[in-house]
């Protein structure tokens, strides 16, 4: 970063106290700047954070008489069999999403911004809708389409001699399923964040390479997807940190069930702490996927070289 | 309730502003919104049904006609679980929460952990002498826990068999049956004729296991608390319901609506339930099928046996944290101890009130329409004394919760799976955990 | 020699885009047509829902789904409105999407113009402890923020449902990528005319980041209007409710209102809806010319 002196630039002294006031200013205002949104974030942010992180060497029930438990709670977890599955079905969704959503996503972004697709507009929008649909709402819908006996989806396939499918009541198909809302519902902005890093790529890059002779794949090959790599950091750290975080549809849609196949890290998390006040041991948890998801996203940022932005 | 403040708005505002400005004027903006602008007090309500509220509703109207109180209750319906979530923060937090809440029977065992939050109401019972008029393992039981009462339900939630009587007529099924080895063998014809089902398997919840185990006398916990799952009574019923879709003649329930349609279309033709089950449900979900459905007790494991269970129910208790203590009990045992209020629930539910003297009223036996002119209330009080006791524990979300995924779903979607060992694989879990969470 | 190469490279493209041509139009039909089935999929969820709020109950529990309501009825918006503070939810929301918006990009903006252009002590240290608050699962953290909220006495209050949740992590780390594309030499000169550091973010900084405001107000104001839980933990007033909330209390195990829930679900989307389709365009060209680029 810069931090070239405003004498070195401009080459005359300033008047003594007016240049001790401005450097003044100057040193102090990040400080001011900075302030407001520190306050507030200790307060509603760092505190319950550390709060929750001295709670999880600890033991009893709710908040109140609390006995300090040691790293009790963090050695559970290995023996635990209902952590190990929640890893499992997050860690399932997380893939499933990178690939199918990644994937999809990607795909739409470079057909709505090819030229073969008037409406750009249009499609835009009308891809966005499902984050504009209340989850509430998808879980009723999810919930008629997604049935086994009289649902939309089992009814096509049963068309094609297919089926039934117990999307959301055989063990081994849950997760599928809530991948498959998750595609539904994340493509529309994904592609969206795709066609700002189609946009950014300067079309000189093509010109170039069209008059080095490279045909389309291999234009797509050696610079879209090059010049894609922040952009797809940026949506894959979103969709793991999203999957980690996935929690009221499998809640409101399958409470976590069958026999735990779509119990969820964060819903785990959830049950524990809320559903059997089990608030120390939920902590504990909560910090364990935190470095985890550190991690992960360490080993990522590695992967795609790092965070490009300009100026740094 | 609270007209629109333009106060309100404006200290939203301000502490936007004051935030901007450099968040110096955090703890000076804030303050409670005014509750108290009458004279009267306020007590505040939480219920998460509508059903509730209302009969409770028209129980304060006569409360006051009789003995003119000096404050108001402010209704609140939050939805089920956010309920009985927040009521455990606001209380743990001890501010914020209701005067008087409405607890559901399976999520009072969370509140006893550690500090109970409730007031106990027995000493207050006893010195009115209604205690010996309570039917207790309907009123008080489900609410106690080591020996104090910490709320009372209006509900006896007797279970019965309710079937579609058309349904059955039609296909010939007998409606003198005593035993579940005769239910079975009339479900076997009845499948065979029909193509449909005489009753569902419910495999993703714990209700049916649990009223047909209660029925022998099992059940999650023995008297001192400790889990039961594996008991020879929960094997024997687990195995029953593995026999019924090996063999055919039953099916897994369907979840949601398609469990609604099923019923309407008779596809499942009966249901085990109590009167928010029988009633309450049907008539809410299938209001079509209003005057094809009657009741029979339950048919029994062997004879001399329990024709009845019981399941679910809701109590009311009050806060510890509440301003106005005696207050709120005073309205609370007045409505589960008034004949008068308690009928207004059985006008709009069905629902059998839990204090004796009110058994003999004539309101409560005559027909019902919806069940076809049957006098409900004649065998509701035939079963009622049959209902074995039913034993709460801190853990029953812990054990339930094991149950159900480890014994009841796997064993149920894989017949291969031998119902002893899944149950015992559910007990061992739940006591694994609950020696983790007491160490 | 490059000149050459460019004749080359046209003439060979107009020999292969000759046969191209019929093939061409199969592409074009294909991607679009493909395309319009992923709008009817995406989308009729949506139509699902619309439609769903004329419906009565009956059809809507009906065993045949259909889109189109056999009979209209306003039978669900009239119980809705007339039953329920409706338009007091309305502008709960509204005041708690606005101004959460406007405080959260204005805190972020500043703090990430320091980040961004300013040296002091533990920068480095302070992004990394935000960096890590943002995996932190929120709900673990809602218990203590409980807490605060009463310490505060925030309850049913405006500022407890906008303030703790107008201070995120993400705000400051994508508004400080923005303004490191900021030239310092504007920056510069600004301070030799005088100006100080403040004037200097106000007049020069806020506008050249708007891209950035448009993209974190577009989320930031996307997440406050359909939030569920910090509205539900903090608001036990009726009258002090946002939309999803109130919605939300209609259906339960024992009440199934889907009728109103799916007209107030219906009714709560339209003005982000509104707000999507007006600003779509900086949207997106924001995210073009910001941190991703």
């Amino acid at each position: 970063m810069s931090t070239s002196t405003l004498a070195s630039r401009i080459g005359r002294p300033l008047w003594p106290a007016r240049e001790w006031w401005w450097r003044r200013q100057r040193r102090i205002a990040p400080y001011i700047f900075i302030s407001p949104f520190f306050i507030l974030f200790l307060i509603f942010g760092l505190y319950p954070v550390i709060y929750s992180f001295v709670l999880s060497f600890t033991k009893g029930f709710g908040f109140e008489e609390r006995s300090f438990a040691g790293l009790t709670n963090y050695i559970h977890m290995f023996s635990d069999e209902r952590f190990g599955m929640a890893m499992r079905n997050t860690t399932i969704y997380a893939l499933g999403s990178i690939v199918l959503i990644g994937g999809v996503s990607l795909l739409l972004a470079l057909a709505i911004n090819s030229r073969l697709v008037p409406w750009k507009g249009f499609f835009r929008t009308a891809f966005f809708f499902p984050v504009l649909t209340s989850e509430v709402v998808v879980f009723v819908i999810a919930a008629r389409i997604l049935d086994e006996q009289y649902g939309l989806l089992n009814f096509a396939l049963s068309k094609v001699n297919l089926g039934p499918v117990a999307w959301l009541t055989d063990p081994k198909i849950v997760m599928l399923s809530i991948v498959l809302i998750g595609l539904w519902t994340w493509t529309g902005i994904n592609a969206l964040y795709w066609m700002a890093g189609l946009n950014a790529i300067d079309n000189d890059y093509y010109e170039a390479a069209a008059i080095d002779g490279a045909g389309r794949w291999q234009s797509f090959r050696y610079i879209t997807l090059p010049l894609l790599r922040p952009i797809a950091l940026f949506v894959v750290l979103q969709a793991i940190i999203g999957s980690y975080n996935l929690f009221a549809l499998p809640l409101l849609l399958t409470g976590g069930g069958p026999s735990d196949a779509s119990l969820t890290v964060t819903l785990y998390i959830y049950n524990q702490g809320f559903q059997f006040f089990n608030v120390g041991y939920a902590s504990a948890i909560a910090y364990v996927m935190t470095f985890f998801l550190l991690a992960v996203s360490a080993i990522n940022i590695k992967f795609f070289g790092g965070w490009a932005s300009p100026g740094e | 309730m609270a007209p629109v403040s333009r106060r309100t708005v404006l200290k939203g505002a301000a502490a936007a502003g004051a935030t901007v400005a450099g968040g110096s004027l955090l703890a000076g903006c804030g303050g409670a919104p005014n509750f108290n602008r009458g004279a009267k007090k306020k007590l505040s309500f939480w219920a998460f049904t509508d059903t509730r509220i209302n009969w409770q509703k028209k129980a304060f109207e006569l409360y006051k006609k009789e003995r003119n109180p000096d404050f108001e209750i402010e209704w609140l319906i939050l939805p089920y679980t956010q309920m009985h979530d927040q009521l455990l923060i606001t209380a743990q937090a001890e501010s914020g929460g209701p005067d008087i809440a409405d607890v559901e029977i399976s999520q009072f065992p969370r509140f006893i952990k550690g500090d109970v939050l409730f007031v106990d109401l027995r000493q207050k019972l006893e010195e009115m002498g209604e205690w010996d008029n309570l039917y207790h393992p309907s009123a008080t039981d489900p609410w106690s826990w080591q020996n104090k009462v910490y709320g009372i339900g209006n509900e006896l939630n007797a279970c019965l068999l309710s079937y579609r009587w058309d349904i059955w007529e039609k296909a010939g099924v007998s409606t003198e049956i005593e035993s579940w080895d005769h239910f079975v063998e009339e479900a076997k014809r009845f499948h065979r004729d029909t193509g449909n089902y005489l009753i569902d398997q419910q495999y993703l919840d714990w209700g049916q296991w649990w009223i047909m185990t209660l029925q022998q006398g099992g059940g999650f916990f023995d008297a001192k608390g400790q889990p039961t799952l594996d008991s020879p009574e929960g094997v024997r019923t687990l195995s029953w319901m593995q026999d019924a879709i090996r063999d055919g003649w039953s099916t897994l329930r369907p979840t949601g609506v398609p469990y609604n349609i099923s019923l309407e279309q008779g596809k499942v033709a009966s249901l085990l339930g109590p009167s928010w089950q029988f009633s309450g449900f049907v008539q809410q979900n299938i209001p079509g099928t209003a005057g094809k459905w009657h009741l029979m007790p339950i048919p029994r494991w062997e004879p001399g046996g329990s024709r009845t269970g019981t399941q679910g129910g809701t109590g009311v208790a009050v806060l510890k944290t509440s301003e106005f203590i005696e207050e709120a009990m005073d309205f609370v045992l007045f409505e589960h101890t008034t004949t008068e209020a308690l009928l207004y629930d059985y006008e709009l539910r069905q629902v059998w009130p839990t204090y004796r003297p009110a058994f003999s009223d004539p309101k409560l036996t005559e027909p019902l329409d919806f069940f076809d002119g049957q006098r409900v209330g004649d065998l509701i009080r035939e079963v009622s004394p049959e209902i074995n006791t039913a034993y709460m524990s801190p853990f029953w979300g812990e054990t339930t919760s094991a149950f159900v995924r480890l014994a009841l779903t796997p064993a149920m979607q894989n017949l291969r799976m031998s119902p002893r060992e899944a149950l015992r694989r559910a007990q061992q879990e739940t006591l694994d955990t609950i020696e983790f969470m007491t160490a | 020699m490059a000149v050459v190469d460019k004749v080359v490279g046209s003439v060979r493209d107009i020999r292969v885009s000759l046969p191209r041509r019929w093939p061409g139009v199969v592409a074009l039909v294909v991607v679009n047509l493909v395309l319009l089935v992923g709008v009817f999929v995406e989308v009729t969820p949506y139509l699902f829902m619309a439609f769903g709020a004329f419906k009565n109950n009956e059809e809507i529990f009906s065993s045949n789904l259909t889109l189109w309501p056999h009979e209209w009825t306003l039978g669900n918006m009239e119980a809705l409105i007339t039953g329920f503070p409706l338009a007091r939810w309305m502008f709960n929301t509204a005041v708690v999407a606005v101004l959460g918006t406007a405080v959260a990009v204005l805190l972020a903006s500043l703090a990430g113009f320091a980040f961004a252009k300013h040296d002091f002590r533990f920068k480095n240290v302070l992004l990394v402890i935000m960096l890590v608050t943002l995996l932190l699962p929120t709900q673990v953290l809602l218990v203590p923020q409980f807490q605060i909220m009463r310490a505060f006495d925030w309850f049913n209050t405006y500022q407890g449902l906008i303030v703790p949740r107008a201070v995120t992590a993400f705000g400051i780390i994508l508004m400080r990528q923005y303004t490191l594309s900021v030239p310092n030499e504007l920056l510069d000169a600004a301070r030799v005319d005088g100006a100080t550091e403040f004037r200097i973010w106000w007049r020069i900084v806020l506008p050249l980041v708007r891209p950035g405001v448009a993209v974190l107000g577009i989320l930031t104001f996307l997440g406050l209007w359909n939030d569920f839980f910090w509205p539900l933990i903090i608001t036990t007033d009726p009258d002090m409710f946002v939309m999803n909330l109130g919605i939300a209390s209609l259906v339960g195990p024992y009440d199934f209102r889907y009728g109103m829930l799916l007209s107030g679900a219906l009714l709560a989307s339209l003005p982000v809806i509104a707000v999507f389709i007006f600003f779509q365009r900086q949207f997106v060209s924001g995210l073009t010319r910001g941190a991703l680029k």
